[in-house]
């Protein structure tokens, strides 16, 4: 009798915690400039920092940043599913410092981000901008500088990335074991290696990327699909934009026989590469396909290599 | 000349009376998170949410969204008038989809424009579709969308305009059904089970859907026509678009012969795919310009792709 009373006052304050733990999450946690982290998250009390805004959101909750600021102070850890946004006209700021990402997202997860700024603390600089493996991402409307990667894709995860700036990073976009990236209507500029660099890492694993409406200027090795392992495959697609200045502008490279990279261009403007337009490098099994309609000039050579030509359909 | 005299002050009468309730309502109502819905919904005393600027608008008005904030609660926005819904550039206007309702359902044959919302799922009592629509005619512009179900479904005879609008981790981007008619522009879908579907299931309807200038990315149907009802016809013309990862990008389906499906697409991209171009059925049909680059696909096609000229 007493463990049946113990059990039902178990229960009783199960029922209790659990309403209570469900209430205190947020379907929308906002910052501010003004707020503070022993807030609880709301627009009339709102958090400082992305950390605590995160912890107050239930999973596929939004964060909203109400104005300008930086919103971390270190590496911030996405763990749930989430949209986070700075409201237009503000700028949402997230800074890599002290050799850590800005932001690192778990495996699995729904995220979205618009209208923010990625950028590298230069007193404690940081590494990459964003660091993903498995679950979706999109990111809009938004900017990213930082020292190495500004979007490392490094698992069968979904990235879109759209209307948004990369600039003065290593590499614009990495994908890597297994990665689908989508990047549409974004410009590349100054990139001290690539723009988007597609990497087949592992035997019967895919990667891949498909760029339009895009722009690359001074982006170093511009387009790369890049394939160093028996059985892996990299797969580029590139349409409707421009490559201009920078290295090479689109490249696929394999380094040994049985190492797919295939890169793919139609309805695009290559011009100003230091070396080649188009590159076809290594063994036969890079492969570099054209639709015949890309305008391919000033560059030195415009190609190398050898460029397949494959028909519309 | 008595008569006539009654007349006048009859009609006169009526007229007054037929002026008061115009004069009452507003050709443009606000609303604001520091509104409150016993307020005039003028902008120096604006409304909080939207129910109330709706019944403080006159029919074809306009109903601005003053700052940041979300502007339903409780259920589903019931738009029964004409209206113009806008939030103010530099802010955003959210409507969530609540308790298993959509956000915004639209009533029969109305004109409605909607720029610059954010429709989203309430996480904690998730809701269905975006945004419910029969007859009349609805334009979407400058906005974001994340539901659980449709973004937008439109299952009458009406038009439907989706420009510059971002549709995402929903199960249908732009579903249209029962004879409705969809202009999709200059559009990003990201994250769905289904971009753009022009179903035909009821006979003697013809719903379509045209897609110009948009990316579909991981979307596992991209762009589909699809007719399972015989004499039901759905159409599909894609153009200057692209279409990443998913398993199929541009699908022409029909489950039985006379359902017709008419899938069309020109100068589009299509890469990444299980299958880029896919025709199933017998009444289903896949029409290419010749000037597509599909390429990078597992399968670039399946089924009977139909070649057609420019004029």
């Amino acid at each position: 009798m007493r463990l049946h009373l113990v059990r039902t006052l178990a229960i009783l304050l199960s029922t209790l915690v659990l309403p209570g733990a469900a209430h205190a999450q947020l379907f929308r946690a906002y910052l501010a400039s003004y707020g503070n982290d022993s807030n609880p998250c709301t627009v009339a009390a709102p958090c400082r920092l992305l950390p605590a805004a995160l912890n107050a959101i239930v999973s596929g909750g939004e964060i909203w940043m109400l104005d300008s600021a930086n919103f971390n102070s270190g590496a911030v850890t996405i763990n749930k599913n989430v949209s986070i946004l700075a409201v237009p006209g503000e700028v949402g700021s997230i800074v890599a410092v002290g050799g850590a990402n800005a932001i690192n997202i778990n495996a699995g997860l729904t995220v979205a981000m618009k209208n923010v700024s990625i950028t590298n603390n230069t007193n404690s600089p940081g590494q990459d901008g964003i660091d993903m493996s498995t679950g979706t991402l999109s990111l809009q409307d938004s900017v990213v500088s930082v020292p190495n990667y500004a979007i490392y894709l490094g698992g069968t995860g979904s990235l879109s990335l759209h209307n948004t700036v990369i600039r003065d990073s290593y590499i614009g976009v990495y994908v890597t074991a297994g990665g689908r990236a989508d990047i549409s209507r974004s410009k590349f500029i100054n990139m001290s290696y690539g723009g988007v660099y597609v990497v087949g890492s592992a035997a019967g694993v895919t990667s891949f990327a498909h760029v339009q409406d895009c722009e690359f200027a001074q982006a170093g090795y511009a387009l790369q699909a890049y394939s160093p392992v028996v059985g892996a495959t990299s797969r580029l697609t590139v349409h409707n934009s421009s490559v201009s200045g920078g290295i090479y502008g689109l490249v696929a490279s394999s380094t040994t026989s049985g190492a797919n990279a295939i890169a793919s261009i139609s309805g695009s403007q290559v011009s100003g590469a230091e070396f080649a337009g188009l590159y076809q490098n290594g063994t036969s099994s890079a492969v570099v396909q054209t639709l015949g309609n890309n305008q391919v000039v000033n560059n030195s050579p415009n190609t190398a290599g050898t460029i397949t030509s494959v028909g519309g359909l | 000349m008595k008569r006539i005299l009654s007349r006048f002050a009859l009609s006169f009468v009526a007229a007054l009376v037929m002026a008061l309730p115009v004069h009452a309502q507003l050709f443009r109502a606000y609303a604001a998170s520091y509104g409150n819905d016993s307020n005039p919904c003028t902008v120096a005393a604006p409304c909080r949410l939207l129910p109330a600027a709706l019944a403080a608008v006159q029919d074809g008005g306009e109903i601005w969204l003053l700052d940041s904030a979300n502007f339903n609660s409780g259920g589903a926005v019931a738009i029964n008038k004409n209206v113009s819904i806008l939030s103010v550039p530099g802010q955003v206007g959210s409507i969530v989809a609540v308790g298993g309702a959509n956000a915004i359902n639209i009533g029969a044959g109305l004109t409605v424009a909607l720029r610059n919302v954010s429709i989203t799922s309430n996480a904690n009592s998730p809701g269905a579709d975006g945004i419910d629509m029969t007859t009349g005619k609805l334009s979407v512009q400058g906005s974001t969308i994340s539901v659980p179900l449709a973004a937008i479904h439109a299952s009458g005879i009406g038009f439907l305009s989706v420009h510059d609008t971002v549709i995402r981790d929903s199960f249908v981007g732009v579903h249209v059904k029962g004879g409705a008619t969809a202009d999709v522009s200059r559009s990003k879908f990201f994250d769905l089970q289904y971009g753009v579907y022009a179903e035909g299931v009821v006979a003697s309807t013809v719903s379509s859907a045209i897609v110009k200038d948009c990316q579909f990315a991981n979307v596992v149907n991209g762009a589909q026509a699809g007719a399972t009802t015989v004499g039901a016809v759905a159409r599909l013309s894609v153009h200057d678009s692209s279409i990443s990862g998913g398993t199929y990008g541009i699908v022409a389906y029909s489950s039985a012969g006379g359902a017709n499906a008419v899938a069309s697409v020109g100068a589009s991209t299509i890469s990444g795919a299980s299958t880029g171009l896919l025709q199933s059925g017998g009444s289903a049909v896949l029409q290419s310009m010749g000037n597509n680059w599909v390429v990078n696909n597992t399968n670039a096609t399946a089924g009977t792709i139909t070649p057609v000229g420019g004029i």
